[in-house]
């Protein structure tokens, strides 16, 4: 099941390289037309909207990337306290609620989609665009994350059951320092000393 | 029901579920308890309209900018510019980190990408000329806190979505405080060092065909800076559209200096889409859990409550910042921020204070969550750049800062023309 986890991290590695290509491809279209604009008074790349959805796509691809690379934030002060053991415990159950709101999340943002799919509903401007197409990329990172997050809690449940609990801490746990510090810098991690003292 | 949603709040945070569950799940909880429509309908609709907000655009370009602009290599360069020109000053490099902060600030969003990328540059520094380390440490991590005040800024651009303020007026109404906050934290290590010069060595003279040539290194983050915030006031694009020009400029300096390669690209892709995916996360959870506040009328609930304690506007906001002092020195910084604008931004209107000057002085507020103990990011972030010594050092140094951001928020109360001067001056399009 870990080697089945590491093929999902691949994956969301692509999705984020997508995401991130998409967002750069939109500060072009924005650019262009903000110079376009002050020159001749058009904009010719519709970007205003279609930098919306590559945004929308691009954040929603890029939350497994995120819950792999354990960017999303948890509060720690209490969850600190505890002996390690029960942290892992903790891991688990903060998976296990990530998955709950994602598949919530996903069950009304796909009852959207559906509803716009049926409607033909398209986006209010001159591009007309059916909006069943980028809502329904968005849609494809939700329904990941809440795969990864809901196959993330159960490998460590898993673990925790099977005792080892030093496992599950290791891939669930809240991201370290050095974690932190590398992703924000762009550094590979260092294997400094532990700094919270 | 104020009492039981703040109770639920604790709860769940202490948990150490995911903030964004938590936000999330108490939106569904308090929906389900206080309203007779089922409110999760409204899910898909709140987080499409959010996720696709062209204002939000701005985060992900920022922090792609950010990204880019790390590993062109210009800060190196940089920090050698600033310090031929105020190492001479009593303090020496302490100015130098004061100011490369503020410049680099200038071309970032983030404030621990500041304070990172600054202690990686300075601390080899310290140990090598013989600061005393808890000064100098906190001139970093107080410096690295301005990042997310001088514009452009990631903070500022999702307050203004979440108040519903024009970012490009935010943006003009922080340039000034946050300059003045540089100026502050240079006087007070200026006297510092005067009364004490054991702080600091005598920084070296640097001549003057010296300090001109350096000048070259400062050229590329003014272009940028120009680029982003110049944009904006000339009137040829919105805070968001700028923040795209940003990313180009960003990407056109890594390409002059021929760091551009497609190993470099998808490092960058994969850090902005983490950290966007990271803040977009809470946001599309909290525009939810405000869509349930507003509906179930917490929101006008808590407006009344503070209309009933029939106060002092001035008592309110005094009573506002030590709240967000206390609960800074816990929750971490970008939740704070993220949880609460809903809520306290309508008691703010209600007072008669302008959301534009709050915006700064919330700010403000966040920065010294940034530095103060126990949680505070840029006290880790600076202790773990340093790699050993006491995290006493960065606590003691940083603390002095958290009074002269004080100091800055009292002079903003005082005379809100410093924030609301240059928004009133130019005021530009639609942000």
């Amino acid at each position: 099941m870990g080697r089945w986890l590491q093929g999902c991290g691949r994956v969301s590695r692509w999705l984020a390289w997508v995401g991130g290509l998409a967002l750069l491809a939109s500060a072009a279209a924005i650019s262009i037309d903000v110079i376009t604009r002050a020159l001749w008074k058009v904009a010719y790349l519709e970007s205003f909207e279609l930098s919306t959805y590559a945004f929308a796509i691009a954040t929603s691809m890029g939350l497994s990337w995120a819950l792999l690379s354990k960017a999303h934030i948890r509060i720690e002060i209490v969850y600190s306290l505890f002996p390690a053991r029960v942290r892992a415990w903790l891991d688990v159950f903060a998976y296990a609620g990530l998955a709950l709101v994602a598949i919530v999340l996903l069950y009304w943002c796909s009852q959207t989609w559906w509803g716009n799919l049926q409607s033909g509903a398209r986006s209010n401007s001159s591009l007309a665009l059916p909006l069943k197409w980028p809502q329904g990329l968005w849609l494809l990172g939700i329904a990941w994350l809440a795969a990864l997050a809901a196959l993330s809690a159960l490998h460590g449940l898993w673990l925790c059951l099977s005792g080892r609990h030093a496992q599950a801490h290791a891939q669930l746990g809240v991201a370290s320092l050095q974690e932190e510090i590398a992703a924000g810098t762009g550094t590979p991690a260092a294997d400094g000393q532990g700094a919270r003292q | 029901m104020i009492v039981l949603s703040l109770l639920l709040l604790l709860a769940l945070a202490a948990s150490s579920l995911f903030v964004a569950a938590v936000l999330g799940l108490l939106g569904f909880g308090l929906g389900e308890l206080f309203s007779t429509f089922p409110l999760l309908r409204g899910l898909g609709e709140v987080a499409w309209s959010s996720s696709a907000d062209f204002i939000l655009v701005a985060v992900p370009m920022f922090i792609l900018m950010g990204e880019l602009l790390l590993r062109s290599g210009v800060t190196d360069s940089m920090y050698g510019a600033l310090d031929r020109w105020v190492g001479r000053i009593p303090g020496g490099l302490l100015h130098t980190n004061i100011a490369a902060s503020a410049v680099f600030a200038a071309t970032s969003g983030s404030s621990i990408a500041t304070a990172a990328t600054i202690g990686t540059v300075s601390i080899p520094n310290m140990v090598r000329h013989g600061y005393q380390p808890s000064l100098f440490l906190g001139t970093i991590a107080a410096g690295g806190t301005l990042g997310i005040l001088i514009p452009p800024s990631i903070n500022m651009v999702l307050y203004g979505a979440l108040s519903e303020t024009s970012v490009s007026e935010l943006y003009l109404a922080a340039m000034l405080p946050g300059l003045g906050m540089a100026l502050l934290f240079s006087l007070y290590v200026y006297t510092r060092c005067t009364l004490d010069p054991s702080l600091a060595p005598a920084g070296e003279a640097a001549s003057w065909p010296e300090r001109l040539t350096s000048l070259v290194h400062l050229v590329p983050p003014l272009l940028l800076f120009l680029l982003v915030v110049g944009s904006i006031y000339a009137g040829l694009a919105t805070a968001t559209e700028a923040s795209a020009l940003g990313v180009m400029g960003a990407l056109a300096l890594v390409a002059v200096r021929r760091r551009l390669s497609v190993g470099l690209l998808l490092q960058a892709f994969e850090g902005t889409v983490r950290t966007t995916a990271m803040v977009m996360a809470v946001v599309i959870a909290a525009y939810f859990l405000n869509f349930v506040l507003s509906t179930i009328g917490l929101t006008d609930a808590a407006v009344k409550w503070v209309q009933a304690l029939d106060w002092q506007p001035l008592a309110v906001l005094a009573a506002i910042i030590v709240l967000y002092i206390v609960l800074g020195c816990f929750v971490e910084s970008l939740t704070l921020m993220i949880a609460t604008t809903p809520i306290i931004v309508p008691i703010i209107k209600e007072l008669g204070f302008s959301p534009v000057w709050f915006g700064v002085v919330f700010v403000i507020l966040i920065e010294m969550a940034l530095i103060t103990p126990p949680i505070g990011m840029n006290l880790f972030v600076v202790q773990s750049v340093r790699r050993g010594g006491a995290f006493r050092d960065v606590v003691v140094g940083a603390l002095p800062f958290v009074g002269v951001m004080l100091l800055m928020i009292g002079l903003l109360v005082a005379f809100p023309s410093l924030a609301l001067w240059l928004p009133s001056l130019l005021s530009p399009g639609t942000g």
